[in-house]
């Protein structure tokens, strides 16, 4: 799968600060089997840009995240970092690379050490990237003002139990900054928090990535809040990209059947009349009965969202199609991208195709 | 609800089988408060509602002193109808429904309140709160039944399906054995899993497969009522959407009535028939989903309908609502939402939260506890833009 061809939305924020390319991860599970977890996924993140990663669970977003910020072994596949291509191979290298790359992961109740206090929390990490001559008090009060946790004296000696699902987010939104990092993985940062401090956090989050520069993924299954915060989108199925693009576009006029799927079914308060209310069930472009299939064996033959598909034909079922360029920045793996998004794919013959807004 | 023949047959079906419950149940009706009951409401469901909580106050008992969890709130839920229970984390709204099943341990108390409930299969109208225990036991899941929000811990790892389902079968009701098992088989059928999954254990099934069992169960007896607790805020949306839509198609079929909690007001604006919105406690706003998503008045539902992205129409400015809920403990004078507030006044301090009309409205049962914010009033100055609902793109 050659897609270099498409162009990231996000290049034009910054500089390229970390390559992905054709990363694979196998697990094993029993003899002779394997989970395609991920699959030949490339991408580019730029600094001060937010590429956000979009799927359902299992698809395969976490495990992408995991093998960036270098905690889960490649099965094939390279990682570019500032055009170097990262090998880890010592408890060294380790640390320096995690003081350019860290992970932020989604649950604020599990990520903490609930023995340990705020304090312990940032300062261990000052001490480790920052080396001996930090200051380290001083550094730790900076970075709660960071991420607003003010007065930080307030927060230092609290352990994590005492404080809320938000509160705990930002110190591991601070812990992540301790290292000054130029790229950050951000794992589901708001599902596990309400409604109505997620938009905080993440505004919280733009605020960091604009102040330090960060090339930021934003990993989720919330494809409207991806539309929000993110530059580019890519749409993530059973291990593969199934479809790239600006954010805006990819949420308007989405070409894969699949994401076709995830925007029809985000809750839209605003379309009131053919609601769940109506009664019936609302017919999305496609069913979600079926789990993604990427386990090896017949399974895999094909385009793994085949058996949700309503598109499907012989040929989705014997070939995985590549990503497609649809435009510059926008790509679909699929191979009836002429009936599922025929608005897209025929410039020519159609008059008025670009309907992004 | 009534007129459509779905849920009269269900009414039915359920009579014939309830006869033997009502005898049983009456003592317990007679002991209740309400026992002056007309014949009429044993019959049919009639206009009252299913359940009814009135005062119903809360609170955890600590060293440092009552921490006021629910604040005299009344809510009532008629047969057939969706009502959503909305508001963050904290604010009292799995208490609330715990409390009124008195499904709470101490520290947690319940200091004042009724909960009558009027059930098709039974004689007359009880308090929840004064019941027996063996009372209790069979009220529960046999009328009222619930739906947890984290189905992998609510469902028992090392048993199969089968074994859970006819557990709550045989606990509930008296079956005989292969009748149990069809019926488990057939209450698979009803949440679409095929009846091959009966011999699954929990692990071996998807996040909404398990949230699927949770609801089978939660029919297994037919309830009147059933309570659900985020149930689907672990799952991602495209089965989320699949869930909400078999929920709202059981109910239409079965007829039961729904309190749906969760934090998600994006939810209920299409799931609820009314919405009930809670902030520290108390109610702050009740309407149906529409008014609320129309002509929301209070200023917290405002910040809450302003909290989510939108994946369709232009992109709006996002406020969300900062700051965080008071501690209950030491509850602020006056309205709690007052210190994350845009609108808020001196006069906020003297507001009693008692839930008036909104008097633009022409929906009488439209009620905000803000004397002050109308849905027209204009969103306050600041970074905060927080009513930009397009009030112009829906008719009717």
């Amino acid at each position: 799968m050659t897609e270099q061809t498409v162009t990231s939305a996000a290049a034009a924020r910054g500089p390229l600060a970390m390559e992905a390319i054709s990363l694979s991860k196998d697990f094993r599970i029993g003899r002779g089997h394997a989970l395609h977890a991920v699959r030949d996924v490339s991408f580019n993140l730029y600094r001060g840009a937010v590429v956000a990663l979009v799927g359902e669970s299992g698809s395969g977003k976490s495990t992408a995240a995991r093998l960036l910020a270098g905690q889960e072994r490649l099965t094939s596949g390279t990682i570019r970092l500032d055009g170097k291509q990262v090998e880890v191979s010592s408890r060294g290298d380790f640390r320096r690379y995690k003081s350019e790359v860290q992970l932020v992961f989604q649950d604020p109740f599990s990520s903490l050490n609930p023995i340990h206090t705020v304090r312990y929390h940032l300062e261990r990490p000052v001490k480790l990237h920052q080396g001996k001559d930090a200051k380290v008090g001083q550094e730790v009060v900076t970075l709660m003002e960071q991420v607003r946790l003010t007065p930080a004296k307030q927060f230092l000696a609290k352990y994590p139990h005492e404080l809320s699902g938000g509160q705990r987010q930002r110190v591991s939104f601070a812990r992540a900054l301790a290292a000054r990092p130029s790229v950050l993985l951000a794992d589901e940062p708001v599902s596990m928090l309400d409604v109505s401090i997620r938009l905080e956090m993440l505004s919280l989050l733009d605020d960091l990535r604009q102040r330090f520069r960060l090339a930021m993924l934003y990993i989720t299954h919330d494809i409207a809040s991806a539309r929000y915060f993110a530059d580019e989108i890519l749409v993530m199925y059973a291990g593969e990209i199934v479809e790239r693009g600006p954010a805006e576009e990819v949420t308007q006029v989405p070409a894969h059947p699949y994401t076709q799927l995830l925007v029809a079914s985000a809750p839209d308060p605003d379309n009131l009349g053919s609601a769940l209310r109506g009664g019936g069930r609302r017919q999305g472009p496609a069913t979600a009965s079926e789990r993604p299939q990427n386990l090896d064996g017949a399974a895999t033959q094909g385009c793994p969202f085949n058996p949700r598909c309503p598109f499907a034909d012989d040929l989705c079922r014997r070939e995985d199609p590549a990503l497609m360029q649809i435009s510059d920045t926008r790509g679909a793996a699929c191979w009836h991208l002429d009936v599922a998004a025929p608005e897209l794919v025929s410039g020519p013959r159609r008059g008025g195709d670009t309907t992004t807004t | 609800m009534s007129a459509d023949p779905a849920a009269d047959s269900a009414i039915g079906r359920a009579d014939g089988r309830a006869l033997d419950r009502a005898t049983h149940r009456a003592t317990g009706a007679a002991a209740g408060p309400a026992a002056g009951s007309s014949l009429a409401d044993a019959v049919a469901p009639g206009p009252g509602p299913v359940l009814d909580i009135r005062d119903l106050s809360v609170v955890y008992r600590t060293p440092a002193g009552d921490v006021r969890a629910v604040d005299q709130v009344n809510l009532a839920l008629g047969a057939g109808e969706v009502v959503g229970l909305a508001g963050e984390s904290g604010s009292g709204k799995s208490t609330l429904a715990y409390g009124a099943c008195r499904l709470l341990r101490a520290p947690a108390l319940v200091t004042n309140g009724s909960v009558t409930y009027r059930g098709r299969r039974v004689s007359g109208p009880a308090d929840i709160l004064k019941m027996r225990p063996d009372e209790l036991r069979r009220l529960r899941w046999r009328e009222i039944a619930i739906v947890f929000q984290s189905a992998m811990n609510a469902l028992n790892p090392v048993l199969n399906v089968r074994d859970q389902l006819l557990d709550a079968i045989h606990a509930h009701l008296k079956m005989p054995r292969d009748e149990a098992h069809e019926r488990a088989a057939s209450l698979l059928d009803l949440v679409g899993i095929p009846r091959s999954r009966l011999r699954s254990y929990p692990h071996e099934l998807s996040g909404g497969m398990r949230q699927r069992v949770m609801i089978a169960m939660a029919l297994a007896a037919e309830p009147e009522i059933i309570i659900m607790d985020e149930p689907t805020t672990a799952l991602d949306v495209v089965v989320q959407r699949d869930i909400l839509a078999q929920i709202v198609e059981l109910k239409d079929r079965l007829g039961f009535s729904i309190l749906f909690i969760t934090h998600d007001l994006s939810l209920l604006l299409e799931l609820a028939d009314r919405i009930v919105v809670m902030y520290a406690g108390q109610f702050v706003e009740i309407a149906t989903s529409d008014e609320i998503h129309r002509e929301a008045a209070h200023p917290y539902t405002r910040g809450l309908l302003n909290s989510f992205p939108s994946l369709r129409g232009s992109r709006r400015e996002l406020a969300g609502i900062p700051g965080s809920p008071p501690d209950l403990g030491h509850p602020p004078p006056g309205c709690p939402f007052m210190p994350r507030c845009g609108y808020a006044r001196p006069e906020c301090r003297d507001v009693d939260m008692r839930l008036l009309p909104v008097a633009t409205s022409r929906d009488p049962d439209h009620v905000t506890a803000c004397p002050f914010v109308l849905p027209d009033t204009p969103a306050p100055p600041g970074p905060s833009a927080a009513s930009e609902s397009p009030a112009g793109e829906l008719g009717t």
